[in-house]
């Protein structure tokens, strides 16, 4: 990320801002659906980490932190876009999926589905150190700094995502998934 | 799929799929509103003189070092270090004073509520931008494009809200209100007020002094946290806490 644009940014600078809008854009709308999986929302929350980034800039003390500290924006917007959209939860129950004889390639499909409803599954807060671990890439550390949380708590939350999924797989078709919104 | 590395597995490949390009429509809105959508200002307005005489600072620090060593070899003298010994009779008797309970966190002076300051013009506002000498002619271009620095306004009021620790300041431009920074407040003493924000790489703190006459609330920035601290930051932060006393809003 080069540091004179986000200090252009930083002191007002909107044209500087929007170079650095389509800099990191891409990567922030793919984690914001990963965590949310939902298009509509993902754009939601894209607009919102955006904006409040803009907003936020002059407070952002280490320029060269500018992408971990957007990212922690962005997640906190999924945050509450998750806590706005909770009440329009619905449960149905996922019917089970035959799996006896069927080729490797409907196997995968099938695998998709199971992680796609036991994802749903998870908090918002196991998903979102999920993503960044598993999708980003980061190292467990680095997740801890940029979501503001002790080590030890991105660990459990990895931990018990980690076995909710193997869980909820394994309960197969017992598992209450969302329909449409985010769970 | 059942053991944690095979689960693992198959989300990373899983988390793969789905899309990985922003929709233009969505980047473009952001940009719009951006476009309309002024900065929040921090809090962490320079509050020392930008430059320090260096034979001055030598000297600061050799008080300091000079002091530190004093007093460590003061606590380590042997009657310091010597237990239960009688008080020699010409010793200093200090009065018992039966201590509170200690607390970092105070009873806030001042009910929680919106405090408003005094009027200020807009014109004024301008004026004073064109003549403050520490202000570049960049800085200044950047301020006046600031709300309150409008010429088509006429009033400017800064105003701070302090609801359950919750502490915002801002300005109203002709009754419409701007947030300018949010943090979280406590109380160190009766006329201590610490801001506590919560940015990436740990807290950042600004004290601010405070008396309380009645409903009346006057403030002074007493130190604060500088790095990246700009002198566009500093007269917003002047402006701000200069156009006091705040009443509180009934």
């Amino acid at each position: 990320m080069d540091r004179d644009l986000v200090e252009q940014a930083r002191k007002g600078d909107r044209e500087a801002f929007a170079v650095l809008v389509h800099q990191v854009s891409d990567s922030l709308y793919s984690v914001a659906f990963r965590i949310l999986r939902d298009t509509g929302l993902a754009e939601d929350v894209l607009q919102n980490a955006l904006v409040l980034a803009w907003r936020r800039l002059p407070k952002l003390r280490d320029l060269d932190r500018f992408e971990a500290w957007i990212y922690r924006i962005l997640v906190h917007a999924c945050y509450d876009e998750s806590q706005r959209t909770r009440s329009w939860r619905g449960s149905v129950v996922a019917l089970p999926i035959e799996l006896a004889g069927v080729t490797d390639e409907t196997s995968q499909i099938a695998d998709r589905d199971e992680l796609e409803r036991a994802f749903r599954w998870l908090t918002i807060e196991q998903r979102a150190v999920f993503v960044l671990h598993h999708y980003l890439g980061l190292p467990l550390v680095e997740v801890a700094e940029l979501l503001g949380i002790p080590a030890g708590t991105v660990r459990s939350r990895l931990h018990y995502a980690t076995r909710s999924l193997r869980v909820a797989i394994e309960a197969g078709a017992a598992i209450p998934v969302t329909e449409g919104r985010l769970a | 799929m059942s053991d944690d590395r095979t689960i693992e597995r198959s989300a990373r490949a899983w988390l793969e799929l789905g899309p990985t390009q922003a929709p233009d429509h969505a980047v473009e809105a952001a940009l719009r509103t951006i476009d309309t959508t002024s900065q929040e200002r921090d809090l962490r307005i320079p509050w020392r003189f930008p430059t320090v005489n260096p034979l001055a600072r030598v000297v600061v620090l050799v008080t300091v070092a000079i002091f530190a060593v004093g007093a460590g070899l003061y606590l380590m003298r042997p009657d310091a270090l010597k237990v239960g010994t009688q008080p020699s009779p010409s010793a200093t008797v200090v009065p018992s004073v039966p201590l509170a309970p200690q607390s970092s966190v105070q009873r806030a002076p001042f009910a929680d509520g919106t405090y408003v300051g005094r009027a200020v013009k807009i014109s004024d506002i301008i004026a004073m931008i064109n003549s403050t000498s520490y202000l570049s002619a960049s800085e200044k271009a950047n301020l006046l494009t600031a709300p309150f620095a409008q010429p088509d306004k006429s009033t400017f009021n800064a105003y701070f809200e302090l609801i359950d620790r919750a502490y915002t300041i801002g300005f109203t431009i002709d009754g419409v209100s701007e947030v300018d920074a949010r943090a979280t407040a406590s109380f160190l003493d009766a006329h201590t007020l610490l801001l506590q924000e919560n940015l990436l790489g740990g807290p950042l703190q600004t004290r601010v002094g405070i008396t309380v006459e009645g409903n009346t609330v006057t403030m002074t920035l007493l130190s604060h946290e500088t790095p990246g601290g700009s002198a566009t930051d500093r007269f917003v932060g002047e402006l701000l806490y200069g156009s006091g006393p705040f009443i509180r809003r009934p």
